[in-house]
């Protein structure tokens, strides 16, 4: 509380704030690990309303497909009224939120039982999340409809364009474009906040659980990519985001006054990172959310940044359609190639600008 | 615990913030990093990818049977690179991060060495006692380095051989009926935390991180929780399984409340408890009722008691946080 107050007052200073300041009996914003305890106790219960939901379509109409959409629209209406509320009591709150869940999964088995293909239940979904994102300001609710909507969205997009990965390329393009206009706008931080995460999250669905390769397949798009071979319609996107992103939130951070030969070393390596991503698209967006999570001062990003890169690096040498000898080669060229810029740094950019600042 | 991240953004929302100054409040709250923080994460990041690459790396090419490598070019190479690792450390010290990083990429190619032995000579060792030796050799270096992530490794290393070994205890491997890897991790991890948080609160400082016990306490409970639920389903030695888990449940309870409190080892223990709870009606009341009428009536009411469980979890968690933070703003002041 007190440090709440003491920033509070540093920014009324700079008259970079405005109203009342915050109550001595307010309590402290809920910390994350309360918002994971209230998110996957309502996702828990959902699944005990889904079943509800679906007997009782299934008992009033043989599970017809209007029947279920129908249960689920209320579902979701009711959910959203709810959720709406400014002072909406806890228990209403995580009711609301699990008759959300299960009434979105009672609308895609309502549509798929109706017979929509892949990619227009991919649309639906995409519509879905956008709608509900847009109309429950709810923080937990409005992380699973953005990572619905992408999903629906890298679900839809392939369908009838080569390649099959435009999808993960656009969601990945979508979520640094988030984080990095975050602070922007003091009204859209929140949800942007929101959206980011979901995005990122979304993202492990093609890059970690079933893997690039096999994601046309999934997605029912129907392409065998077979053994491992870059989509280089669609990778090159990768590695431009990370050249682009990468290259703001690294070379951006370094002192002013840097001679050009280390502004190019520190390129290097940017560059070396998004060549990687030509071959292994999924490290640009983990690698950005970790050093985006760093710029902004969000560790939970960084840290969701680390993990995802870790399982990212697992799934694709297990994908790896080449032998371990070529696995192991091309680890330890990586490794060695990282540990190649630091020491580069270290000679030109950070050892010179400690000695100027000890001068 | 809230950071000034939280609160600027609570404060934005609040539409406390004028619109365009969100980014200005952030400078202003001293978050966005200077270069010299840029410069120490971004040596770190690349440090310890550099180093996790190469050492997997290395370890991959030791699972591959390269047949045209003579043992002893193959023995020679890894004991080479174990020894030019311990060099680095020696070279570097432990107080630098390069000799720390030196002494993690030693433990992992113990590992390597170990098993390069095992299949060039066919010991025919068991798996259990090739991870209980990786452990056993590299635990000096973990006592010595202090290193929160080389205790990490050494845990997951640790766990491992343990949970090959439990299915040969003859009480354990016939009380867990398969799931013996998840008693293994039960049992060591348990004791592990215990002992980290001993010496936490017996002051020394390198203890002092708070993700390491929590990755521990992760690791204790997510397997005694699925092996209680197993059990429900399974109807076997079920209750044992219950005492075990009430056992815990009570034991980190009164750890993480009356003594070094940690709300999230509490928000764990309260998640863990929904879990079962659920299953536990699943259990009882799915097998009693028939008919969709039946599992309508059931998924609702199961539903809404998770919901009230958690809604109470959420609100006893916000209560002890305003205490925490009472307690905070007391001491700052007295």
């Amino acid at each position: 509380m007190a440090e709440r107050t003491k920033l509070w007052h540093a920014l009324e200073a700079q008259d970079l704030i405005t109203g009342d300041p915050p109550e001595a009996a307010a309590g402290p914003a809920d910390p994350w690990f309360h918002k994971i305890l209230m998110g996957v106790s309502g996702w828990l219960a959902s699944l005990f309303f889904i079943t509800a939901a679906v007997s009782l379509a299934m008992l009033l109409s043989d599970g017809d497909a209007t029947v279920l959409t129908g249960v689920g629209v209320l579902l979701c209406l009711w959910a959203a009224i709810t959720l709406r509320e400014e002072t909406t009591p806890l228990f209403l709150e995580q009711a609301a939120y699990a008759a959300s869940l299960a009434g979105q999964f009672s609308i895609l088995v309502g549509l798929e039982r109706a017979g929509f293909e892949p990619a227009a239940l991919g649309l639906a979904a995409g519509a879905l999340g956008a709608v509900l994102f847009a109309t429950v300001p709810t923080f937990i609710h409005r992380v699973w409809a953005a990572g619905l909507a992408a999903v629906g969205l890298m679900g839809a997009l392939p369908a009838g364009l080569p390649g099959g990965h435009l999808g993960p390329l656009v969601v990945t393009a979508v979520a640094p474009w988030l984080w990095l206009t975050e602070l922007a706008d003091a009204r859209t931080a929140v949800p942007k906040t929101a959206a980011g995460y979901g995005s990122l999250l979304a993202l492990s669905l093609p890059f970690v659980v079933v893997g690039l390769p096999d994601w046309g397949d999934w997605n029912g798009w129907g392409v065998e990519l077979g053994a491992y071979l870059p989509d280089l319609a669609v990778y090159p996107g990768f590695t431009v985001l990370v050249l682009v992103v990468g290259y703001r939130l690294v070379i951006g951070s370094a002192p002013r006054a840097l001679p050009s030969g280390a502004r190019w070393l520190a390129g290097a390596g940017v560059a070396v990172v998004a060549g990687l991503a030509l071959l292994a698209p999924g490290i640009a967006p983990f690698l950005l959310a970790v050093l985006m999570g760093f710029a902004h001062g969000n560790r939970v990003l960084s840290g969701l940044g680390v993990i995802l890169l870790v399982l990212y690096a697992w799934r694709f040498y297990y994908d790896l359609h080449v032998t371990l000898l070529t696995k192991s080669g091309l680890l330890v060229a990586v490794g060695l190639a990282l540990l190649a810029v630091r020491a580069g740094l270290h000679r030109t950019v950070w050892a010179p600008n400690r000695s100027r600042n000890d001068a | 615990m809230s950071s000034p991240r939280t609160f600027l953004l609570e404060w934005a929302e609040q539409a406390r913030i004028p619109r365009f100054s969100l980014k200005a409040a952030f400078a202003a709250a001293d978050i966005p990093p200077r270069p010299d923080e840029w410069a120490a994460f971004l040596d770190r990041l690349l440090l310890w990818l550099g180093v996790l690459a190469v050492s997997v790396g290395v370890l991959l090419f030791f699972a591959y049977n390269w047949d045209g490598m003579h043992r002893f070019a193959k023995l020679g190479l890894a004991s080479g690179l174990l020894v030019a690792g311990l060099v680095g450390v020696k070279a570097w010290g432990l107080g630098r991060l390069p000799g720390q990083a030196a002494l993690v990429a030693a433990a992992l190619l113990t590992g390597a060495l170990l098993a390069l032995i095992g299949q060039i000579y066919q010991t025919g060792a068991e798996a259990y006692a090739l991870f209980g030796l990786w452990a056993g050799l590299t635990l000096p270096w973990a006592v010595v380095g202090r290193l929160p992530a080389l205790w990490a490794l050494w845990l997951v290393v640790a766990n491992l051989a343990l949970a090959f070994y439990a299915p040969h205890m003859p009480l354990l491997g016939s009380l867990a009926r398969g799931d013996q890897w998840l008693l293994g991790h039960v049992l060591f991890n348990g004791g592990a935390l215990a002992l980290w948080e001993l010496g936490a609160r017996g002051g020394a400082a390198w203890l002092a991180e708070r993700w390491p016990p929590r990755w521990m306490a992760f690791l204790l409970a997510a397997p005694l929780t699925g092996f209680f639920v197993l059990r429900i389903f399974d109807d076997h030695y079920a209750i044992l399984a219950g005492l075990l888990w009430l056992v815990w449940a009570g034991a980190m309870l009164a750890a993480y409340l009356s003594g070094r409190r940690d709300l999230f080892m509490v928000a764990g223990v309260l998640l863990a408890g929904i879990a079962v709870v659920a299953a536990l009606l699943t259990e009882i009341l799915f097998v009693a009722v028939s008919g969709p009428g039946g599992v309508i009536g059931t998924g609702l009411f199961i539903g809404v008691v998770v919901i009230l469980l958690s809604t109470a979890a959420g609100n006893w968690l916000r209560h002890l946080a305003s205490e925490d933070a009472g307690a905070e703003g007391e001491a700052s002041h007295g």
